[in-house]
């Protein structure tokens, strides 16, 4: 058979280390318009017979923010509104990390039906699953310019970047969720694994405090975790201010992001093949 | 011109240790690759497929057929050898796997051909056929859950006829709906292998092999026991296999 552009050939060979990570873009590229069906197939399903649809995106986190305030302002006497806010953003950036680290580690199982039957790269269950969860994060941020209104809180030029935040958040939760859906597959606890520690996490990630109520000396120590230093940088991306945030810090999250993302795509393309025969 | 070969092909499962000795005792089929053990699935197959065949594979449960398939469809990477298809390669197993319940028909048409390959206008401009070819319209617009199995699996089957793939690779799937629609089935599988598609029917139904396949083979513990000599010979070799297990 002469080997044209429709011609597939199947070995046992795979990528190696810097062709993993392409591979993967490669094939998410070709696979888009997939990845967007599944986007969307996830919001009608999560929304599905709702009143308002995925309005809840919005109105979930409004009622957060108001039982935030109704916590740390009216029983505990701190009205100050950026500690509400800031609370608020915690929340909204760790869930937007948990969730999606958590559904890419059962995605593999999860989707086993459909893996075994169609031979699409599998790649696309786990970014959908990004894709999903970053548009939920982003629906969920529209409240914040009213909120900041209500509060009388100047807005920034730089709360338009919050978005390129989801990118970093989303890097290191796919990069970690290609590792942990293949280890799922061949040891099923590690679904439990991850859901105690993005527990952990939740409270250690600074979502309840920032790292101003942190001493000083334990910052460098604090900025180890990326997902902390994601959460303190929308905050200063929302508020403008930038005084307790440095630059070493957001470079450092950054480049765990893309070690995650460039150790899951390795792990990922390299042992896929194998994960599927124990599905 | 062939539209699949496998040259040398081999497949294994990895076997959980547990099972091991009992398995080992059974079938004689493990080998062991350090603290490993593995189920060879198929073993060195060689197979030619030329564009335009229809070729039936025969045998036991458990023999490698739906394994065959899946490594030509491209969900099994092979272990050793190559594996090559020319083509737009379609399987069709499991019909309506990746409903989603919550869904509508209409939106799960969507959702399924896109899984499959199709593209947004290919699934627009096949939308009415395929409500048509599954004989609920009245029930396209409202979520899957409220569909009977017999509904799902006409759907599910409706948007596989639509595909139009240039090697089809059918596994047990020719029992779908009730006799009407088992025969308007089979119908629609004739009208895609009339073509210039290549096909590949696993199958236990051996009046299926006979009236369908043009060259069949029968395959037993992962290797081929016959080729290349009508459908005949394989549904022979088959039966031999089958009075030897019992």
């Amino acid at each position: 058979m002469g080997k044209d552009s429709s011609t597939v050939v199947l070995t046992s060979k795979r990528p190696g280390l810097i062709g993993s990570p392409l591979t993967v873009f490669k094939r998410i590229r070709e696979n888009k318009k997939l990845v967007k069906h599944l986007i969307f197939r996830d919001l009608k399903v999560t929304y599905h017979g709702t009143l308002i649809g995925w309005g809840w995106t919005m109105v979930e986190p409004l009622a957060l923010t108001a039982v935030y305030w109704l916590v740390f302002s009216l029983l505990r006497g701190n009205d100050d509104p950026i500690f509400v806010l800031e609370i608020l953003l915690g929340v909204l950036i760790y869930g937007m990390f948990s969730r999606t680290l958590s559904r890419t580690t059962t995605s593999f199982v999860g989707n086993s039906g459909l893996i075994k039957q169609v031979a699409i790269p599998r790649e696309v269950f786990l970014w959908s699953i990004g894709g999903f969860q970053s548009l939920r994060f982003l629906l969920s941020i529209l409240i914040l310019p009213p909120l900041l209104l209500i509060w009388d809180i100047q807005l920034t030029w730089t709360l338009l970047c919050i978005p390129l935040l989801a990118i970093g958040i989303q890097s290191l939760a796919i990069g970690l969720g290609m590792i942990f859906a293949i280890m799922h597959v061949h040891i099923r606890d590690v679904s439990h694994v991850v859901s105690i520690l993005t527990t952990a996490g939740f409270f250690l990630s600074g979502v309840f405090f920032g790292m101003k109520h942190i001493d000083k000396a334990y910052h460098d120590v604090f900025a180890l975790n990326p997902v902390a230093v994601y959460i303190e940088l929308g905050r200063a991306l929302t508020t403008g201010n930038f005084d307790i945030l440095q630059t070493s810090y957001i470079v450092q999250a950054i480049g765990f992001s893309f070690l995650s993302l460039l150790i899951g795509c390795i792990v990922f393309v390299r042992h896929e093949a194998q994960a599927v025969k124990l599905l | 011109m062939n539209a699949i070969e496998l040259e040398s092909v081999t497949l294994d499962f990895p076997v959980k240790t547990g099972a091991r000795y009992l398995k080992e005792q059974v079938t004689g089929r493990f080998k062991t690759q350090g603290r490993r053990v593995h189920l060879r699935a198929l073993d060195n197959v060689d197979l030619k497929i030329s564009q335009g065949e229809i070729l039936g594979i025969v045998g036991p449960n458990g023999a490698g057929k739906s394994t065959i398939l899946r490594v030509m469809a491209g969900v099994y990477s092979p272990d050793g050898g190559v594996v090559r298809t020319r083509g737009k390669c379609v399987l069709l197993a499991g019909i309506g796997t990746g409903f989603q319940s919550n869904l509508t028909g209409r939106e799960n048409i969507r959702l399924n051909g896109s899984i499959m390959g199709l593209s947004d206008d290919e699934i627009t401009a096949s939308m009415a056929d395929i409500i048509d070819f599954s004989e609920i319209p009245d029930f396209i617009d409202q979520p899957i859950r409220t569909y009977s199995m017999g509904m799902k699996a006409r759907l599910g089957f409706a948007i596989a006829a639509h595909l139009e793939p240039e090697i089809l690779l059918i596994d047990e799937v020719m029992a779908v709906g009730d006799a009407a629609f088992q025969k308007k089935c089979k119908e629609r599988i004739k009208e895609m292998v009339s073509g210039d598609t290549t096909v590949v029917i696993v199958s236990h139904n051996m009046s299926t092999v006979k009236s369908f396949c043009d060259r069949a083979i029968c395959i037993h513990e992962g290797i081929i026991h016959t080729s290349g000599e009508g459908v005949e010979n394989a549904i022979r070799a088959y039966q031999q296999i089958l009075s030897e297990e019992e």
